[in-house]
């Protein structure tokens, strides 16, 4: 496999835009990604789409690659859509980054363009219950309860209090103030946090991700003619793993959580240990999930992350930072496109572009991203390792 | 108890959530069960039933079976949001059926209430509405509900 590096990215800022289309979402971030890459379009030779309730939403079902890429003015070369609920973004990315890597292809394109807000609220819930097995959401599945659920074993098991989840939202919405692209931008307090409306116990409103319209793309290139076109610190995909939920048996909870596998099998392809990671942006649709994370990446041990967040270790200046850009729940979640809002932040992060939420010189990033709920297991999860070349 | 066919007004049909989960009585003897499958091969029991034993995974080596009426609550959320048709609050659970499965129900017989429940008690099936159609129809699904303490032998069959 061929050394693969990250020569552009793009976003457009999250938020409402009842007023722009996919096409429009999707434009912003791919011409961004080129004009960052400083390539010529029409040297892009493949993309990669991922969208992932475009169909229920605008009724666009099929092609919707095509239709947004056109608009854009690309056409001519292969165009893969892709589905994969909350982890499409990464899962398009590793398209990309494997057609790279292979060799089939010098330059790639991931885009992820996701629309959820629209004027039919119904039409929205149902759009999100459908990235999971439809047959729950029939039950009286909320998507919130079941990570609602699985909190509550948590605290039972770790002793949390909804105090702890608070904090992240707390550093999340600190850091979502800093960023141009965030949909929310309001610092938020511990009391504002657990006060705000109870979703589902014990989950309130803030420390739920919220429904957000947005796109964000990657160009990769084979390294050795990256150079060629960039002037700017090369980003090097060190380790790209994706995998779909496991089968569990019982209530074994021995057996690794999937972002758990994915995540040793990353460390072990980038050649690096959980200590080496100088930031983190991870998968916090609901804000205990956050924590939880901290420990299956092996940023901490078990039973830790509570103190983690108590000691500030994963705010900006922390040893461990931990969601700069805001995280789902600041930034905004527009399902498809996370991923690719993931890497575009760590990417900004190993140049030293962040502005206000720079992290301190960061070598090796982290993305985790993971989507859907299928028999008792996450549908999908990714972790992606990148490093700043020397 | 609920019998197959009846309607509870003039125009209101009742209509199975999915096919398949359960058995719905037809009188007034008959309890309602859930119906799972057994591998034949491992003996991995799963609900709802399947026909490739996700355990051993050697084909098509399950068979369907009636499963225990009780089982576990092993977690809850009292739930104010909702899919369309549901009313809240409501309270949404996994439940570990006495063969073994983890399976998602939700929990009625009792207020929603976080001092109402707790992880690790006891629950019986039952067989009722869980929600409305658009049209209003009532949905019939399987729900559990708490038991009392001298019901709660293990391993309760049919």
């Amino acid at each position: 496999m061929r050394k693969v590096v990250i020569i552009g990215v793009g976003a457009h800022v999250c938020g409402k835009m009842l007023d722009k289309s996919l096409r429009d979402l999707g434009r912003v971030a791919i011409w961004d990604a080129i004009s960052d890459a400083t390539i010529d379009a029409k040297e892009i030779q493949v993309a990669y789409v991922s969208n992932s309730i475009a169909g229920l939403i605008t009724g666009q079902e099929g092609s919707r690659g095509q239709t947004v890429l056109r608009a854009s003015g690309l056409g001519g070369i292969p165009v893969i859509n892709v589905e994969n609920a909350c982890a499409g973004g990464s899962t398009a990315f590793r398209g990309a980054y494997l057609e790279v890597a292979s060799g089939a292809c010098d330059i790639a394109l991931a885009l992820g363009v996701e629309k959820m807000f629209c004027d039919d609220t119904p039409r929205v819930v149902r759009a999100i219950a459908s990235t999971s097995e439809i047959e729950l959401s029939k039950m009286g599945v909320q998507f919130t309860a079941l990570y609602a659920m699985h909190t509550r074993n948590y605290m039972q098991e770790y002793g949390l209090t909804p105090e702890h989840f608070a904090k992240v939202v707390v550093k999340n919405s600190y850091n979502g103030s800093l960023n141009p692209y965030a949909q929310h931008r309001t610092p938020l307090t511990i009391d504002q946090v657990l006060n705000s409306r109870m979703i589902s116990d014990p989950l309130t409103l803030y420390m739920c991700a919220s429904i957000s319209d947005g796109a964000a793309a990657a160009i990769l290139c084979a390294e050795d003619i990256a150079r060629q076109y960039t002037a700017k610190p090369l980003v090097e995909v060190s380790a790209c793993k994706l995998a779909s939920g496991v089968f569990r048996g019982r209530s074994d909870t021995t057996i690794p959580t999937l972002s758990e596998i994915v995540a040793q099998s990353a460390y072990k392809e980038a050649g690096i240990s959980p200590e080496d990671v100088d930031l983190a942006e991870v998968h916090d649709a609901m804000a205990p999930a956050e924590l939880m994370e901290y420990e299956e990446l092996g940023l901490c041990k078990k039973g830790e992350a509570a103190r983690m967040i108590d000691e500030g270790r994963t705010k900006i200046d922390g040893d461990i930072p931990v969601n700069p850009s805001g995280g789902l729940t600041a930034r905004g979640h527009p399902i498809g496109a996370t991923g690719l809002y993931q890497v575009a932040e760590c990417v900004w992060q190993l140049r030293g572009e962040a502005g206000k939420r720079q992290v301190h010189n960061p070598r090796v990033a982290l993305v985790q991203n993971r989507g859907g709920f299928v028999e008792g297991d996450d549908a999908a999860a990714a972790v992606i390792i990148l490093r700043r070349r020397a | 108890m609920l019998h197959k066919g009846t309607t509870s007004g003039t125009t209101k049909q009742q209509i199975e959530v999915l096919p398949g989960l359960f058995h719905l009585p037809t009188s007034s003897s008959d309890k309602p069960y859930l119906i799972g499958s057994k591998c034949k091969l491992c003996g991995y029991v799963s609900f709802p039933k399947r026909v490739v034993c996700p355990a051993c995974v050697k084909g098509i080596t399950m068979e369907e079976v009636a499963l225990s009426r009780y089982g576990t609550v092993s977690s809850f959320s009292i739930s104010r949001v909702a899919p369309p048709g549901f009313t809240v609050p409501y309270i949404q659970s996994f439940v570990e059926l006495d063969e073994g499965p983890r399976i998602f129900s939700l929990i009625t017989g009792c207020e929603p209430e976080e001092k109402a429940l707790q992880i690790g008690m006891r629950v019986e099936l039952v067989i009722g509405k869980i929600c409305e159609d658009e049209k209003g129809n009532d949905v019939i699904g399987y729900q559990f509900q708490p038991i009392k303490k001298n019901q709660t032998k293990k391993r309760g069959r049919l």
